[in-house]
């Protein structure tokens, strides 16, 4: 598989998610979206890994998926508790502080 | 093979590992005081318990960097090239360090103002310190990441400190969906960097020394493929992210003004010095422009001066204010950066440095004079105080003139290492920004001092008293530090320029 391919292939996704961050008002929606992008980013790796040989990238990879579960599970906490204050997890609903 | 691991060099980052979770077991075994009749449940740890265990973690680490490093000069690598310790790096720790101290003694106050638990808080604190000062030692992207990561992650949670409050909940969620969205985007510059190593070498490493050689070689050859420069300015826009540069600060406004304000505080210190050291770190010298980013960041620090000094203009939040002149100050340590010469690296080391102290002391002021129940954040809430309180009123003088960068307070000497480093290296048209920017800071700086002296406090404002001696201390000790540094900059220039040639001399 040649590297273009690849790297195209990694990169529409990486484009869905940001495009799901920027356009979606779900926010799991939108943590779902930043996930794909981190999966983007794992396929690029493995992907460019299996190419050039080289251990270093299966590390990285490992390390996006803890950090990627870890980042989820403090996402969670926070929009549950948003839930739980507002009754809503649309990013419409902000309207405290004026970006 | 076994990779050497020496954990030696480690000390300071496993002190406040141990400090957070020792936090954490003693805080299940405080004796709780029963919160009467508040919704926010119990208030624990009245003794101080917890602040304590943080601040003796805090200070040891600070006294291993600062004595306990032995005579070594040269960098010492450990894991495998992993984790680096050299001047530059332990002493931006330190600055890091020094900052972290001050807010949590702010934090103490604010803590007891909003009558809140203080075990998971401070935890946060200090694992995100620790990420701080595994980010200072990582030449390796794998240590970037998860350093920035272990930083970040913590911050989430300490934005959103205040759940019940509208603002709060919305600073921590921005800043999670910000904060990662940027992690991915520079994840995404790493793997194409580590792919053009790959193709280019033969040898695929995430280290990013060898990153550097690669781009520089390939540059000079002519040889370097789109691929690699999408990677580089891909790598720099998520870091430009933490740092809050224009274009990318549109959170910062926001979750600086909602986030607990001891955390804003430490935040916008801490958090921009540390970026600045990776910044320096990664993409210092002859890198920069291999990769063609030297305009890109010339733009991009013009900007952020330029924006973050006019929008903190029209602000009535005194926090939000300083948020926008936080923006700023990222600006003129991003020229430092540019110019990343010993003197350049040197001067953005004492920027942050006189940057921290001039900013905690300006939040110091904020939560002397809140009390429980009252938050001071709005010009309106500062009316008057200046007279009534004089003392309180010069902190918060002194601090807004050090910002400014009026001598001979440190933030002039700064400013003015920076200007010089960057006139010495040619840039002399983001120079003349950086001067005409910092005249427009002059009218937001003096705000606060002309609404605390020059208005008449509204009727029945009083004295603001029973403050916790935390807050006493952190207030005098950045106002001192902030004309102590201005006074006498000689030894830290030194200093600074000392652990900025190591850096130099390992490029």
């Amino acid at each position: 598989m040649p590297l273009e391919h690849l790297l195209l292939f990694s990169f529409l996704l990486f484009s869905m998610g940001v495009a799901g961050v920027a356009l979606r008002k779900n926010l799991l929606v939108i943590l779902m979206s930043v996930e794909l992008m981190l999966n983007a980013v794992n396929l690029a790796f493995v992907g460019i890994a299996r190419l050039v040989g080289g251990h270093d990238a299966h590390v990285m990879v490992m390390m996006i998926y803890v950090v990627a579960a870890v980042e989820v599970a403090i996402g969670m906490a926070i929009v549950v508790n948003m839930y739980r204050q507002k009754d809503t997890i649309s990013v419409d609903s902000f309207d405290a502080l004026r970006g | 093979m076994i990779p050497s691991m020496d954990f030696g060099l480690m000390v300071p980052e496993l002190l406040l590992i141990a400090a957070g979770i020792v936090v954490l077991l003693a805080d299940a075994f405080l004796p709780r005081e029963a919160g009467k009749d508040d919704p926010r449940g119990d208030v624990n740890d009245p003794r101080g318990i917890n602040l304590g265990i943080t601040l003796v973690g805090l200070l040891a680490a600070g006294a291993f960097i600062a004595f306990g490093r032995g005579d070594v000069t040269g960098a010492q690598e450990t894991f495998e090239g992993l984790f680096i310790v050299d001047r530059f790096g332990d002493a931006f720790k330190m600055v890091a360090l020094l900052g972290t101290i001050l807010g949590v003694l702010l934090s103490d106050g604010w803590l007891r103002n909003q009558r809140l638990p203080t075990g998971a808080f401070y935890a946060l604190i200090l694992f995100a310190t620790t990420g701080m000062l595994y980010l200072l030692s990582a030449t390796d992207m794998v240590m970037v990441f998860v350093g920035l990561e272990l930083m970040s992650i913590p911050l989430y949670c300490l934005a959103a400190a205040l759940r019940w409050e509208d603002r709060s909940v919305e600073a921590g969620v921005k800043y999670l969906v910000l904060g990662s969205f940027a992690t991915a985007v520079m994840l995404m510059g790493f793997a194409l960097l580590y792919g053009f190593v790959g193709i280019y070498t033969g040898e695929a490493t995430t280290r990013l020394d060898a990153v550097v050689t690669a781009v520089n070689a390939a540059s000079a050859a002519g040889e370097l493929p789109g691929f690699a420069l999408l990677g580089g300015v891909l790598a720099m826009i998520g870091l430009l992210f933490k740092m809050s540069a224009v274009p990318f600060h549109m959170w910062t406004p926001d979750v600086y003004e909602g986030s607990p304000t001891s955390i804003t505080a430490w935040m916008s210190v801490s958090v921009k010095a540390v970026t600045a050291a990776v910044l320096l770190r990664i993409f210092g010298g002859e890198v920069l422009d291999a990769l063609h980013l030297e305009g890109i960041l010339w733009v991009v620090a013009a900007l952020t001066m330029f924006l973050g000094n006019t929008m903190a203009l029209t602000q009535d939040n005194v926090k939000r204010m300083l948020a926008y002149s936080s923006v700023a100050h990222g600006g003129y340590m991003l020229v430092g950066v540019l110019a990343a010469s010993s003197a350049g690296s040197a001067a953005v080391l004492f920027y942050a440095a006189a940057y921290t102290f001039g900013n905690m002391a300006a939040f110091a002021v904020l939560i002397y004079l809140s009390r429980v129940g009252y938050e001071v954040e709005t010009f309106d809430d500062l009316k008057g105080l200046g007279t009534k309180m004089p003392l309180v009123g010069a902190v918060m003088g002194i601090s807004m003139l050090s910002l400014m960068g009026i001598p001979p307070l440190a933030g002039f000497f700064g400013k003015f290492a920076i200007f010089r480093a960057a006139v010495t290296e040619g840039y002399v048209w983001l120079t003349v920004i950086g001067l005409l920017t910092s005249a427009i800071s002059v009218a937001y700086y003096l705000r606060p001092i002309v609404v605390m002296f020059m208005s008449d406090a509204p009727a029945g404002t009083a004295k603001a008293t029973g403050q916790a001696w935390t807050v006493r201390v952190a207030l005098v000790a950045a106002v001192l530090v902030t004309v102590g540094l201005g006074l006498m900059p000689g030894g830290t220039l030194d200093w600074a320029l000392e652990s900025a040639q190591a850096l130099v001399a390992g490029r």
